[in-house]
């Protein structure tokens, strides 16, 4: 029963995915406000906070008792040029969901050169557990559909801790819906779980000792992850803007009233 | 700027420059000295990638004991790193609830933390290279400086550094990880910690971390 209903939600957001490419083809995406556009850049909008803070607990304690210990096993099981391989692969056949996001965005020189990078990797790469692509220039987009939502302009929204997929945002949240469904429409669902359970199992085991040291540098692991999160997926938006344009929208990091005591 | 002037010294420009003679007197020699200096120091890109050249080759000697190598890379960092600035930004308005010798000693230890938590990270980073890509000019005269790693694991890694010119050398005053900012992520932390004790509550905090080597410790594997 749960199954179906996630397969009708699947298929409902595939159709939005199908109208909202439809509108881009017709040119009607021009109206799309700028990114960034979320209202202060320095405080993350935490609404739910306490209600975050236990997910993240449970989820901290997921990843200490089971994630991490499946992905020591994992580490030791296979020597770590196989980790990163597997992690390219993985890389790789995402391919056409970041060219495709590169169209939703606007972005035809990227959806090109995303386009090359799956040509040369899954040849010469081996069907992609190399990366030749990354040496020659070609280097990965790496957009997805919650990044398109945010190029479109549609607000990330209140800050979200889910239960075992970790750190998001409503619009973020909906983009992973659409990315599953996407590959599931190619892939089948249960074929699309496995693999995205392998490949988190992977991506732990190479973050296994960047993670046991935030947890040990982090004073409050909680808001570095958010901070973290927060600030990664908003350069990630920007992007597409000119990387030679200031950053204005962080001022308030670097000025504060107390500055010019500096002087 | 002023000093650029009275360095290209025309006939035209002389009544300036006593003008500005005056100025500096009124102003004190020191701002003078630091001005002048400002004309010969290399510019924010230079100084990431003298920096970056110095970096590497020290992570390439392996003539160099694990714990030399970061002492020299400390060297490095403290040469051109401002700390004094990055504990500000990173207090930001809670700074004020800092008295004198706490915000000695949150300036000492901050410094410290960072060279105990980034300092482990150092060793992992020996096959990649790095390329400066380009700058931009940020509001208020500052500068981001952005580089790419090149190959090893993180390839295409791009790694921005803020500089700040005010006191007439270039100093790093924030390192941007792929979009993530250490003075935000710090800021947005120490917030959480000085609302739930104060300032005191912080210091010990961070004096823990640097005593127990928490950070050095965890590296086991």
């Amino acid at each position: 029963m749960t199954r179906s209903r996630a397969a009708r939600a699947l298929r409902g957001t595939t159709a939005t995915l199908l109208l909202a490419q439809a509108l881009v083809l017709l040119g009607l995406t021009f109206w799309a406000p700028p990114a960034g556009a979320d209202p202060d850049p320095a405080e993350i909008h935490d609404p739910i906070e306490p209600l975050n803070r236990k997910i993240f607990i449970f989820n901290d304690w997921l990843d200490r008792w089971i994630l991490e210990k499946a992905a020591i096993v994992w580490d030791g099981l296979f020597p770590h040029s196989f980790h990163v391989s597997l992690r390219n692969l993985t890389n790789n056949s995402q391919g056409p969901v970041v060219m495709v996001n590169d169209l939703l965005q606007g972005k035809p020189i990227d959806a090109a050169e995303d386009l090359g990078r799956f040509l040369v990797n899954t040849t010469i790469g081996l069907g992609g557990l190399l990366d030749p692509a990354t040496a020659l220039g070609l280097e990965d987009n790496a957009e997805d559909f919650g990044q398109t939502f945010g190029v479109w302009g549609i607000p990330a929204g209140p800050f979200l801790m889910i239960p075992l997929l970790g750190p998001s945002n409503p619009r973020d949240l909906v983009g992973r819906v659409a990315d599953t469904a996407w590959r599931s429409a190619v892939l089948t669902f249960p074929v699309t779980f496995a693999v995205s359970a392998t490949d988190i199992l992977n991506r732990r085991t190479l973050l296994l000792e960047t993670i046991r040291e935030e947890r040990a540098a982090a004073f409050d692991l909680y808001a570095a992850i958010r901070n973290a999160y927060v600030q990664q997926r908003k350069s990630q938006i920007a992007e597409n803007d000119d990387r030679e344009q200031p950053t204005e929208a962080n001022d308030d990091l670097y000025y504060f009233e107390e500055d010019d005591e500096t002087h | 700027m002023i000093c650029t002037t009275s360095k290209k010294t025309t006939r035209r420009t002389e009544t300036r420059r006593w003008a500005t003679l005056a100025l500096t007197a009124l102003l004190g020699a020191g701002i003078a000295g630091e001005d002048g200096r400002a004309a010969a120091e290399p510019g924010p890109r230079e100084v990431i990638e003298q920096t970056v050249e110095e970096v590497l080759a020290v992570l390439r000697n392996s003539a160099l004991s694990q714990g030399d190598r970061r002492a020299a890379i400390e060297a490095i960092a403290y040469e051109r790193f401002d700390f004094t600035t990055m504990s500000k930004l990173v207090l930001a308005r809670n700074w004020k609830r800092f008295s004198a010798e706490q915000r000695d000693e949150f300036l000492r230890e901050f410094k410290d933390y960072l060279a105990n938590s980034y300092g482990d990270r150092i060793d992992r980073y020996e096959q990649e290279e790095v390329e400066v890509v380009g700058q931009r000019e940020e509001p208020r005269g500052d500068v981001t400086v952005q580089t790419r790693i090149v190959g090893g694991e993180n390839a295409g890694a791009i790694v921005d550094y803020r500089l700040r010119g005010r006191t007439g050398r270039w100093l790093v005053i924030d390192v941007v990880v792929e979009g993530i900012s250490l003075v935000s992520n710090y800021r947005d932390q120490f917030r959480e910690v000085l609302n739930n004790g104060g300032p005191d509550h912080l210091l010990v905090q961070l004096r823990e971390k640097n005593a127990s080597g928490a950070v050095t410790a965890s590296n086991g594997g």
